[in-house]
């Protein structure tokens, strides 16, 4: 039997607001525990929640850029549970009436719809020592948005896709740091499976918090292949059941949280302690500006800068990538050349080292200035590698590494000339057989006035020079 | 409504607490009486009627994004509490 | 007892020893068990803080076990305005647990008497705040609100309380038991006292997302007990009160109309849907807003053998009986399966409750009605629950609807006295300190 995969996944993107969802305490982390707090965060008897209009303001923003909903009334309700993270014993969250529904974004073509989008406040950190366990309140009430997709999703492939997008766009509008190790981007993923072609949704399985698109892909795939597995061994309905799973990286399977009693009940009902939220047609508007998107971009570096698609696409796929590329071209790097030296050689070299673009040790600047040594032939492309080899491990100009090195093309015609005879006093034999047919020979010439000149001679002179004392 | 064992347990474990043993039997009869009471409300025909009630047509101040924080009063709170670490609160190991 | 009005009045010099009468008097009459504990906090005209409004430095319990061990850290917003007006908290007033009562006898500290006949309740759940005030010993209290527990206790002990529209007074700082309906408000020896203390505490604040942003005048120096009303009375609440409250009411009645108030004849739902529709939407919100209270950040905790267990134990340990059945019916309503039929169902009732109140107010400015069903009663006298809900009768559905009303004594019998409550429009609180100061005066 052919089995289709079904997956929905819900991120958690941490807002990078100022201060927390219901009060002023500072978001600010990496300070000592519990000293961003309140009597609202602490939960302390009489406490009372305000709504932080820039957390409504990014999540408008979000909705925005992703073609959904933005709605003009919207409240909060009350998710009632208990547990050490949530000092009011309950999460104020929306659940009846969302700010941001029914949106999409494209993937690969495909459009995987985001059902909605809400706000709701983070829970603190618990950290766990041997036999106890410590509650830092720090992080209570930090904003969230909660995306939830559509499970349009049918593959572990395009589910990562579609975090990349979503990851990017929400980078690029800079509603969050989305930093996926430091948790202001979570992600679970809702999976089933069925056979191919029917329209049933059977029983999913929900796989929470990992922290990187790769596990995710695995934590998907194996549970994918669970599931398959037990419906072909005709153990479906008691192996595969609704639950909460957690991921193992280091086994590389999913395993059912222990000890789970039957799902909460979380008695949602509406927070008595705020109004309902209402966005007037002015707010709407400033809102909703947002700055040039990931498709955007990536289409009018096609259209204006004549980029490949391919080209295009990589470039866009992160804002600080995109910021780089461009801040290149508008300092007068050529854009065929910033293409390359920034997508292949930088690029290359910061994938061998596992840093990201935003560690890079060479600013777009300095590339820039590279690459504009390279268009005005100051130096050749193969000098190029080499000072930027030399650029990763010290922090010196180009022009400082180009002096440094020696690497300076030589494009003036005669000294080249002068190389030239040189080279071809000395091999006049090899003149002489190359005269009599032997073309092949025209290589090895050029090779040796390269050699000669150490390779800072401007090739395509060379050829051209050579050419003409030839023939 | 009828308030029987397996639903005064569940009761109790949404509400994190525990009837004593002995005032089991008193507490599903009281509770009992006032649920049955409070099913008067059947009576009345709410159809179509809104479901949130407010005081006034009005929304949700929003308040701007600007930090105010006395960091006192986490300490306060802290040093105060029944059992704490540095500064952190202390609870059983979380499983 | 000199009146808040006369406090204000005195030179600042002359508090100190103010207050040194006024504890001479409370430690006489300590029995009533109206103060839990006579802190301190300011030097201004002292004022008796009910033991569920945040006072920085004091130990706020809510009259609770679970809450022992917890000092606030923080000013309610009514307390910052006291202080900003020559007031001072002095003193925290006994109460039910949690608010959570009629009568003030679930508190952890024990019962508070009624100032009259120490063998009867003072009410609740403000019955510390009421009681020391009838007993002349606190010139003045704050108390709160959420099902008459203002009300009902000033008119047992013969004083003079007042709840604001809901939204007119900031929450933040009171300890929440029903959101939707709690309000802090004056427990006073006088009217015009408690518009004083009603002026001080009200207004707008960006704390509290459920306060009313609108302008706010001061009721105190537009006072006018010359303005003539149109006052509707309840005919179909009256007929299941008391003898005594009946013949009170009708005195009352007299004494309107001889002012120069129009009397007019309106019905009411039956109170009984009151009672549900309070019951469930109290006990709901209440069940929520406890859910805080589990001995991990302040208060007691009693350790167990896990973290559950913890949980458990110090919430079993530290709620009393009556906190307990309200936390469990509380979940009982907003539980799956049952939440449309009582949580929602019984908002959509309040709606008509409010339409009701509406109706009655385009023929009415104002309507007089009674606060408790029978004269203050006996210790232990209600022992079912349900007993004790339904003597909230008159109460609840001000409540219910956020209206405005303020409690007065009318009458005597014997030694109990009898009061009952003008109810007002929404935010139209002049009006009724109008119509309450005429009353007074009527029937002094």
């Amino acid at each position: 039997m052919e089995f289709e995969v079904v997956i929905g996944l819900e991120v958690h993107v941490q807002l990078n607001t100022k201060t927390k969802l219901f009060c002023s305490c500072p978001t600010s982390f990496n300070e000592k525990e519990n000293s961003n707090t309140c009597p609202t965060c602490l939960a302390l008897p009489g406490a009372l929640p305000v709504i932080n209009r820039e957390a409504i303001h990014k999540a408008i923003q979000f909705g925005t850029a992703v073609n959904a909903s933005i709605n003009r009334y919207s409240k909060f309700d009350r998710k009632n549970y208990f547990y050490p993270d949530l000092p009011s014993g309950y999460q104020i969250s929306q659940f009846y009436k969302p700010i941001v529904e029914n949106g999409y974004i494209e993937v690969n073509g495909r459009k995987i719809g985001i059902v909605r989008a809400h706000l709701e406040a983070d829970a603190g950190k618990n950290i766990h020592e041997s036999n106890y366990s410590k509650v830092d309140l720090n992080r209570a009430g930090t904003p969230l948005l909660e995306i939830v997709s559509a499970p349009d999703l049918r593959s572990s492939d395009e589910a990562i896709e579609y975090l990349k997008k979503l990851h990017s766009i929400v980078r690029y509008i800079d509603i969050s740091d989305a930093n996926m190790q430091e948790g202001s981007f979570r992600c679970d993923a809702n999976v089933s499976i069925r056979p191919k072609g029917d329209t049933k949704l059977y029983t999913r399985v929900e796989i929470k918090n990992i922290n990187s698109f790769r596990f995710i892909q695995r934590a998907i795939d194996y549970e994918v292949e669970r599931q398959i597995e037990a419906w072909e061994d005709g153990v479906y309905e008691d192996e595969v059941i609704q639950e909460t799973r957690l991921y193992d990286s280091v086994k590389n399977e999913t395993r059912s949280m222990r000890g789970k009693e039957e799902s909460a009940d979380y008695r949602y009902f509406p927070e008595p302690d705020l109004l309902e939220v209402y966005i007037d047609d002015e707010t709407l508007e400033t809102y909703s500006k947002i700055p040039e998107l990931p498709d955007e971009k990536a289409e009018r570096f096609q259209t204006e800068l004549g980029l490949s698609e391919y080209d295009a696409k990589v470039i866009s796929s992160s804002i600080e990538l995109a910021n780089f590329f461009e801040e290149m071209i508008n300092s007068g790097a050529s854009v065929k050349n910033s293409v390359t030296w920034l997508t292949v050689e930088l690029l290359g070299r910061l994938n061998k080292n596992n840093l990201p673009i935003t560690s890079s040790p060479i600013s777009s600047s300095k590339l820039s200035d590279l690459v504009k040594a390279i268009d005005n032939k100051t130096i050749s492309g193969k000098a190029g590698k080499d000072i930027l080899d030399y650029l990763m491990e010290h922090d010196i100009s180009v022009d400082e590494a180009i002096e440094k090195l020696g690497l300076k093309q030589v494009n003036d015609d005669s000294a080249i000339l002068k190389l030239i005879d040189e080279v071809l006093s000395k091999n006049s034999d090899k003149v002489e057989e190359y005269k009599q047919g032997k073309t092949k020979l025209f290589g090895f010439f050029v090779g040796q006035v390269m050699k000669a000149s150490r390779g800072s001679a401007n090739p395509q002179k060379v050829n051209e020079l050579l050419r003409s004392k030839l023939s | 409504m009828v308030i029987d064992d397996k639903l005064l347990s569940k009761l109790e474990e949404l509400s994190h607490l525990k009837v004593a043993p002995e005032k089991r039997e008193e507490i599903k009869e009281e509770l009992s009486n006032i649920l049955n009471f409070v099913e008067n409300l059947n009576q009345l025909d709410t159809d179509g009627l809104p479901d949130k009630f407010s005081m006034r047509d009005t929304y949700s101040h929003l308040r701007d994004d600007n930090i105010e924080v006395d960091k006192n009063i986490g300490k306060s709170v802290v040093e105060n509490s029944p059992k704490y670490q540095d500064s952190s609160f202390v609870v059983p190991r979380i499983v | 007892m000199i009146t808040l009005k006369e406090a204000l009045k005195l030179p600042k010099e002359e508090l100190p020893h103010l207050k040194q009468d006024l504890k001479k008097r409370i430690e006489e009459k300590k029995e009533l068990n109206a103060y839990i504990s006579l802190d301190e906090s300011g030097d201004g005209v002292p004022i008796l803080i009910k033991d569920n409004i945040q006072v920085k430095n004091w130990s706020v319990t809510s009259a609770s076990k679970i809450l022992q061990g917890y000092i606030s850290p923080y000013d309610a917003t009514v307390i910052t305005k006291l202080r900003e007006n020559g007031l001072a908290p002095f003193g925290r007033a006994n109460m039910d647990e949690f608010a959570m009562g009629s009568s003030t006898e679930t508190s952890y500290y024990g019962k508070t008497l009624n100032p009259h006949d120490y063998e009867r309740v003072p009410g609740g759940s403000s019955g510390g705040s009421a009681s020391a005030v009838g007993g002349g010993v606190a010139i003045a209290s704050l108390g709160s609100d959420t099902g008459g527990s203002i009300r009902q206790p000033a008119s047992f002990c013969g004083v003079v309380g007042m709840k604001p529209t809901y939204g007119r007074v900031s929450r933040y700082g009171l300890s929440a038991y029903g959101s939707s309906l709690d309000q802090i408000g004056p427990i006073t020896q006088n009217v015009e006292d408690s518009a004083i203390l009603y002026d001080i505490i009200s207004g707008y604040d960006p704390k509290d997302s459920t306060s009313a942003d609108i302008e706010y005048s001061p009721i105190t120096p537009n006072l006018n007990p010359n303005q003539k009303y149109r006052i509707a009375v309840i005919d179909n609440y009256v007929k299941d009160a008391s003898t005594e409250i009946q013949q009170a009411y009708e005195k009352t009645i007299r004494t309107l109309e001889k002012l120069g108030h129009t009397i007019i004849h309106k019905e009411m739902t039956d109170a009984k849907y009151d009672i549900s529709a309070y019951y469930i939407t109290a006990m709901a919100e209440a069940s929520s807003n406890l859910a805080r209270y589990d001995g991990i950040r302040y208060g007691s905790r009693v350790e167990g053998e896990n973290l559950k267990d913890t949980y458990f134990r110090t919430r079993s340990e530290g709620f009393g009986d009556e906190v307990k059945r309200r936390i469990l019916v509380g979940n009982f309503v907003l539980s799956s399966g049952y939440y449309d039929a009582y949580y929602v169902k019984a908002q959509k009732v309040r709606y008509l409750i409010q339409q009701k109140y509406s109706e009655i107010f385009q023929d009415a400015d104002l309507i007089l009605s009674p606060v408790s069903p029978t004269l203050p009663f006996k210790f232990g006298e209600k022992k079912e629950p349900l007993d004790m809900y339904l003597s909230d009768i008159y109460t609840i559905s001000v409540n219910l609807a956020g209206l405005p009303a303020i409690s007065l004594p009318v009458d005597w019998v014997g030694n109990l006295p009898v009061g009952l409550q003008l109810i007002g429009k929404p935010f139209d609180e002049l009006n009724l300190f109008n119509g309450a100061l005429s009353l007074e005066q009527g029937l002094k």
